[in-house]
C-alpha cells in the first residue's frame, strides 16, 4: 500500500512539474523541417539501407548547433536563449542548450556530451577559459567546430568576445554622462560613489578593478568613496548591501555594481515602501547586462521615478544572432577557421535609447564615441 | 553546589553574552554601528532568517535534517511572485496557496523518509534536485520584480514609520512556534519522538502522525519565510533561499540543538541567528568581504558541534 502512495506521490508530482514546464524551457528545440517529417524519418530505415542513391535527392540534413551557456538561470541568459533559438532555427538549425551553471566541471561534461552526440557546432560560453581548453581541442579533433564566446579558448575555429575591460569601461561613461547632466557645477570629488562587486569570477575582478581605476580619473567630480563586496549575485543581497551602505555613506548619489541582480535590489531598496530616500532626482545606479527586469526601472527613471539609470549590453541581441549566424556558417563552410575573432560591440541602454533597444534590439544613437572627452 | 548553579546560569547565558560582547567590538570598531539604522538593519536582514531557522528547529528536534529547505523557499518565492505579477490569483490567496504548497513539499520529505527508510538529509539531498527544477520550471528562469506595494508592505511596510512589519509577524510566529513547542503536549511528543523513537513507541506514542505534525509546522513557517523575503526583496526568483539553509543550519547548531534530535530551545536558536546576522552586519561594516565571513559561519559551526558533543 506504502509502494503505491508514494508511486502515485511521485506522479502526481511529475505530471505537475510537465504542468509547469513551458516550450522554452526545452533544451532541444527541432528545426521546422524535423517536426514535420518525423514520421517518415522513423518509417523509412530500409528503404535507407537499400536504397541509398535515394537518399542523396532528400534535403539535408539540418545542421546542429549546441551552446554550451555559463547559466541559464535569469531573465539575461532566457532572454539569448530564446532570442538564439529563434534567430538559428530560423535559418534552419536545430539548437541544442546545456546550462554550465557556473561551474566549468558542468561545461565539460556538456561538452563531452554533444561530442558523442556528433553536433555540428558547439558554440562555448566558459566559466572560466583554461579548464575547458583541452575538451574544446578534443571536440575540434572530433571534427565539430567551435565557436568561443565572450571567454577566449587556447583553441577555436572562430570566437566572438567581449572586453570585460571595455564593458567595465562603458559603464564608468554611462554614469559619467548622468553625473555631468544631474550635476553640471559640482566640484571635484563632490559627486560621491560606491561600487559593489563580488570576487567570485575573473571577469567581476577585472570589470570591478576597472571601474576603481578609472571612474574619478574619467570624471573627477566622481570620488569613489566605498567598495562593498556583495554577498551574492542575487536581488536580496543587493538589497541587504543598500540598507548597509546607507547606514555608513548615507551621501552616496551614485552606485555601480558589476552584477545586475545587486543593481536590481538596490533600486528595490531605495523604491521599496520604507525607503529614505523618495527624490531620486540625485541619485543614480548603473550596471552591466541584465535582462527584461531591468527595463521597467530604466523606462522610469526618466521620470525620476526610480534610481536604475543604466546598462551596458555586450553587443545587441539581434546583431549577435546575426553575428553568430554567419560566424557558424563561416565555419562550418571553411570562410572562418584558425582562432578567427569577431569584437562584439558595447549596447548603451538608458532612459533615453531603451525605447530604441526594446523596438530594435540594438542602440545606434549612443556609442563609446559619444563620452570620449576630447 | 552554588558554583555548579553559577556554571548552569552562566552556560544558558553564553550565546546572549556573545551576542552582546560582538555588538560591543563592532560598535567600537565602527561609529556607525551601534546607531538605529543599523540596529533595524539588523533585525529586517535576519527575521525572516529567524522563521526558517524555527523550521529547522522543529526538525532537527524530531532527528532530522531538511537541506532542502532552501529550494522549498525558492518554489513559494516564484509561486508567489508569478501569481502576484502576473495577476493571477489576488495577493492573499497567492500567500495561502504558497504555504500550502510549502506545507506539501515538507510534508513529501517526511514521507519519504518514512518509505525510503533513510535519514532526511539523505532524502532531501535528492529532493532539493526535485524542488529545484520545479522552482526553474515554474519561473522559466525569470526574475519576477516590481511587484505590487500592497504585497511588497508585508517584508517592508513600517508601522508608525518605525515597527518593522514583518518583525511583528515574526514575533507573533515565535511566540506561537514556542508555545507549541514548550508549552503543548504536542512539542513536548516531538521532544520526545527525537531523543528516542523506539522509546517513545514503547510508551504509545504514534511515531509518525507526530513527525508528520512537526513537518506541516516547519512547511508552514518555510512558507512564511519564502513570502518575507520576496516581500522585503520586491522580486522573486529561483535563486532566491539556497543559500539560506546553512545559515539556518549553523543558527540551529549554534543555538544547542542537538542533531541526535530532542534537544533544543527556540530562544537560544533565534538569539544565534542575530549572532550569525551581527557578525554579517559587522564584518561587512568593518570592511571585512564575504569570504571572510564564510569562515567565520563555518568555525562557528565547526566550535559549536565540537562543544555540543562534548557537553553531551
Amino acid at each position: 500500500m506504502k509502494k503505491i502512495i508514494s508511486f502515485v506521490l511521485i506522479l502526481v508530482m511529475l505530471l505537475a512539474i510537465a504542468g509547469c514546464a513551458t516550450p522554452e524551457t526545452t533544451t532541444q528545440s527541432p528545426s521546422p523541417q524535423q517536426t514535420t517529417k518525423p514520421a517518415e524519418q522513423t518509417t523509412k530505415p530500409a528503404e535507407q539501407t537499400t536504397k541509398p542513391a535515394e537518399q542523396t535527392t532528400e534535403p539535408a540534413k539540418p545542421k546542429t548547433v549546441a551552446f554550451v551557456m555559463i547559466g541559464l538561470n535569469n531573465d539575461f541568459f532566457q532572454a539569448l536563449k530564446g532570442a538564439y533559438e529563434k534567430g538559428f532555427q530560423a535559418a534552419g538549425w536545430v539548437t541544442k542548450f546545456t546550462s554550465g551553471e557556473f561551474n566549468p566541471q558542468t561545461q565539460i561534461t556538456a561538452v563531452e556530451n554533444y561530442i558523442a552526440e556528433g553536433v555540428d557546432v558547439i558554440i562555448i560560453w566558459a566559466v572560466a577559459p583554461g579548464p575547458l581548453d583541452a575538451v574544446a581541442k578534443q571536440a575540434m579533433d572530433a571534427g565539430i567546430k567551435v565557436i568561443a564566446f565572450v571567454q577566449r579558448l587556447a583553441d577555436f575555429d572562430a570566437g566572438m568576445f567581449a572586453d570585460d575591460r571595455l564593458l567595465a569601461l562603458d559603464e564608468v561613461y554611462l554614469a559619467s554622462k548622468w553625473v555631468d547632466e544631474t550635476f553640471p557645477d559640482a566640484a571635484e570629488g563632490s559627486v560621491p560613489a560606491a561600487l559593489l562587486t563580488m570576487d567570485s569570477t575573473e571577469v567581476v575582478k577585472i570589470q570591478g578593478q576597472t571601474i576603481i581605476d578609472n571612474l574619478s580619473k574619467h570624471n573627477p567630480k566622481i570620488k569613489l568613496v566605498k567598495v562593498f563586496d556583495v554577498t551574492a549575485e542575487s536581488v536580496e543581497a543587493g538589497v541587504s548591501a543598500a540598507e548597509n551602505i546607507y547606514t555608513t555613506n548615507p551621501e552616496i548619489q551614485l552606485y555601480l555594481t558589476v552584477n545586475a541582480s545587486p543593481a536590481l535590489g538596490v533600486n528595490n531598496y531605495f523604491t521599496g515602501v520604507s525607503s529614505p530616500v523618495k527624490n531620486y532626482e540625485k541619485l543614480g545606479i548603473f550596471t552591466v547586462n541584465g535582462g527584461t527586469e531591468l527595463h521597467g526601472p530604466i523606462k522610469a527613471s526618466g521620470k525620476n521615478e526610480a534610481p536604475l539609470r543604466g546598462t551596458v549590453l555586450t553587443g545587441g541581441i539581434d546583431a549577435t544572432i546575426a553575428d553568430f549566424l554567419e560566424i557558424a556558417e563561416g565555419v562550418m563552410d571553411g570562410r572562418y577557421s584558425n582562432r578567427y575573432e569577431n569584437p562584439a560591440v558595447n549596447v548603451f541602454v538608458n532612459a533615453d535609447t531603451i525605447d530604441e533597444y526594446l523596438e530594435t534590439g540594438a542602440v545606434t544613437s549612443l556609442s563609446r564615441e559619444d563620452f570620449i572627452k576630447d | 553546589m552554588k558554583t555548579s548553579r553559577l556554571k548552569s546560569v552562566l552556560s544558558n547565558l553564553s550565546l546572549p553574552i556573545l551576542l552582546a560582547v560582538l555588538v560591543l567590538v563592532f560598535s567600537l570598531l565602527n561609529d556607525r554601528f551601534f546607531t538605529q539604522l543599523n540596529l533595524t538593519n539588523i533585525l529586517v536582514q535576519n527575521f525572516h532568517i529567524a522563521v526558517m531557522s524555527a523550521a529547522v528547529l522543529i526538525l532537527m528536534i524530531i532527528g532530522g535534517i531538511d537541506l532542502s529547505i532552501g529550494y522549498q523557499i525558492s518554489v513559494v518565492a516564484v509561486i508567489v511572485g508569478k501569481a502576484i505579477k502576473e495577476e493571477i490569483l489576488p495577493i492573499w490567496v497567492a500567500l495561502i496557496l504558497g504555504i500550502l504548497v510549502c506545507v506539501v513539499l515538507s510534508l513529501f520529505n517526511g514521507y519519504m523518509s518514512k518509505v525510503l527508510r533513510s535519514h532526511t538529509m539523505i532524502v532531501s539531498l535528492g529532493t532539493m534536485a526535485v524542488f529545484q527544477g520545479i522552482s526553474y520550471l515554474i519561473s522559466n528562469s525569470k526574475t519576477f520584480n516590481a511587484l505590487p506595494v500592497d504585497f511588497m508592505y508585508i517584508g517592508q511596510g513600517r508601522i508608525g514609520g518605525w515597527l518593522p512589519l514583518n518583525g511583528i509577524i515574526t514575533l507573533v510566529v515565535l511566540l506561537i512556534i514556542g508555545y507549541i513547542l514548550h508549552k503543548t503536549y504536542i512539542g513536548r511528543q516531538m521532544y520526545a519522538v527525537g531523543d528516542n523513537p523506539e522509546a517513545a513507541r514503547l510508551a504509545g506514542l504514534n511515531v509518525w502522525p507526530i513527525k508528520y505534525a512537526a513537518y506541516i509546522l516547519a512547511g508552514i513557517l518555510v512558507g512564511i519565510t519564502a513570502i518575507l523575503l520576496t516581500a522585503r526583496s520586491g522580486s522573486a526568483d529561483s535563486t532566491m533561499g539556497p543559500d539560506l539553509t546553512f545559515t539556518g543550519i549553523t543558527a540551529c547548531v549554534l543555538g544547542g540543538v542537538a542533531l541526535k534530535g530532542g534537544e533544543g530551545t527556540l530562544w537560544k536558536v533565534i538569539v544565534a541567528v542575530f549572532i550569525l546576522g551581527v557578525l554579517s552586519n559587522g564584518m561587512q561594516l568593518v570592511g571585512l568581504g564575504t569570504y571572510p565571513q564564510y569562515i567565520a559561519k563555518g568555525l562557528i559551526m565547526l566550535v559549536s558541534i565540537y562543544l555540543s558533543n562534548r557537553d553531551a
